[in-house]
């Protein structure tokens, strides 16, 4: 630790009180029983970050080692994040079958294209690959969250306000370490000095804010469940073609009513 | 290398604001309930008024007012014939949103929904969108002329009529689909 800034010790110290608070929030108001993924993960980062503790203690902060055994528990906490997500995101879509097979299309479709660019720029930069792989990750997640978010406003989903914190709170972070890694590059190549520091600072203190975030939203419990009733399937198949022909009716409307504009002298 | 940075920063940026609009509530939406009352409307469409907001701006007026009429009150027609323009446009934009809330309404509350209808509506909205915003500033701006609404009588007139009678036969056959849901699903839904 001795090679350690002090004053990312201090986020430390603080971001670990901030998680050992959502755990016990997340146990203490009973938000485990829904969200067992989401507690995994909780836990899961704290455990890592005792790991890292003790890596940086004994082979120190700097040492290829610690940055080693880093990048090996980097994708165990990223599986962790990705399961979490997508247990929130299927309580979301839980009651709405047609709209969760949908937003499953549509991230698989938004990730597919991610990951294919993420694997290309990683292979023509091998030297940052593993730090290119990781915003390639990050990028992914946060695409395919923002795009279950927009379907969940687009078909009025109800969302309860601490799923949205949760999952606001992952789609800021991973914002975070998309920019961030971005800048480390950029920075380390120009020889900014002290670039892994600046680095560490900007994840810390986001990480910091969203798990304050999360603690002030796990306070509060969940809403009852809603669950709506379905209509049957033959309503969607008899009815949305219907709709769409008369939307397009309305928008020739508009066409007509343009093109007279546009033809007029 | 401060390309990337650019790039990368504005998809941060773009994903953050898409963050930030998609969990703003939006209105009563965000409720524990859908709100299910529009699907029972079976109030007039608005394109039905189409033979009232073609007399209004009949050209016959203009040039009328035009030759016996002071300048002032000419000038003071045009405005209210665009007023009147502007008003029809955003209720035909009303009726519009009324179908997408509908459809939206009915897809959400189905075991399965199609990728193709969804998203041939989110190219229509867009479609619409754009043609409402265009036409708008054109009349608005006093770059388009007020058009002959009398060329598009036959049109709209035809889809008023389909339009009146599929939108109450659309909600009312939603609105039974949610009744025979709820009888049968043992769970009642909001239709207040």
């Amino acid at each position: 630790m001795a090679t350690m800034p002090p004053l990312l010790v201090l986020l430390w110290v603080i971001s670990g009180i901030v998680q050992l608070s959502v755990l016990f929030l997340v146990f203490a108001k009973h938000h485990f029983r829904a969200l067992p993924l989401f507690t995994i993960y909780v836990a899961f980062n704290l455990c890592q970050a005792a790991f890292l503790l003790f890596v940086y203690t004994h082979f120190g902060f700097l040492s290829p080692a610690a940055r080693q055994m880093y990048w090996i528990s980097e994708p165990l906490a990223l599986t962790a994040q990705a399961l979490a997500a997508t247990e929130l995101l299927y309580l979301l879509f839980r009651h709405y079958p047609g709209i969760w097979a949908l937003t499953w299309r549509l991230v698989a479709a938004a990730s597919t294209i991610v990951i294919a660019y993420a694997a290309a720029s990683a292979r023509t930069q091998p030297t940052w690959s593993l730090l290119i792989a990781n915003r390639g990750y990050h990028l992914t997640f946060a695409v395919a969250l923002v795009c279950s978010l927009l379907l969940v406003r687009s078909y009025a989903i109800p969302v309860d306000p601490v799923y949205k914190a949760l999952l606001g709170g992952f789609c800021v972070f991973s914002c975070t370490v998309v920019a961030a890694n971005t800048l480390l590059e950029v920075l380390f190549l120009s020889r900014f000095p002290k670039s892994g520091e600046i680095w560490n600072y900007i994840e810390m203190v986001v990480f910091i804010g969203v798990q304050m975030a999360w603690a002030a939203a796990l306070r509060h419990p969940v809403a009852a469940d809603y669950k709506p009733a379905l209509f049957p399937p033959s309503t969607y198949e008899r009815m949305s073609p219907e709709v769409n022909s008369r939307l397009r009716a309305l928008n020739d409307v508009l066409s007509k009513f343009l093109r007279l504009q546009v033809l007029r002298p | 290398m401060t390309a990337t940075l650019v790039i990368f920063f504005s998809i941060a940026a773009v994903l953050l604001l898409l963050l930030v609009w998609s969990l703003r509530a939006p209105g009563k939406s965000s409720g524990a309930k859908f709100d299910l009352a529009s699907l029972e409307e079976s109030g007039r469409r608005h394109a039905t008024y189409f033979a009232l907001i073609r007399q209004a701006s009949s050209p016959a007026d203009m040039e009328f007012l035009a030759r016996r009429g002071s300048r002032q009150i000419a000038v003071r027609v045009r405005r209210e014939r665009r007023r009147v323009a502007l008003v029809y446009l955003s209720q035909l934009r009303d009726d519009f949103k009324r179908l997408l809330r509908l459809a939206r309404a009915v897809a959400a509350l189905s075991p399965a929904v199609g990728s193709r209808q969804e998203l041939e509506r989110l190219w229509l909205s867009w479609q619409f969108s754009c043609r409402y915003h265009l036409i708008r500033a054109g009349i608005y701006n006093g770059l388009l002329p007020i058009p002959q609404l009398g060329s598009l009588s036959h049109v709209v007139s035809q889809l008023a009529v389909q339009m009146e009678n599929s939108m109450k036969e659309l909600g009312e056959r939603a609105a039974m689909a949610v009744r025979m849901a709820s009888t049968l699903d043992g769970n009642g839904v909001d239709v207040a």
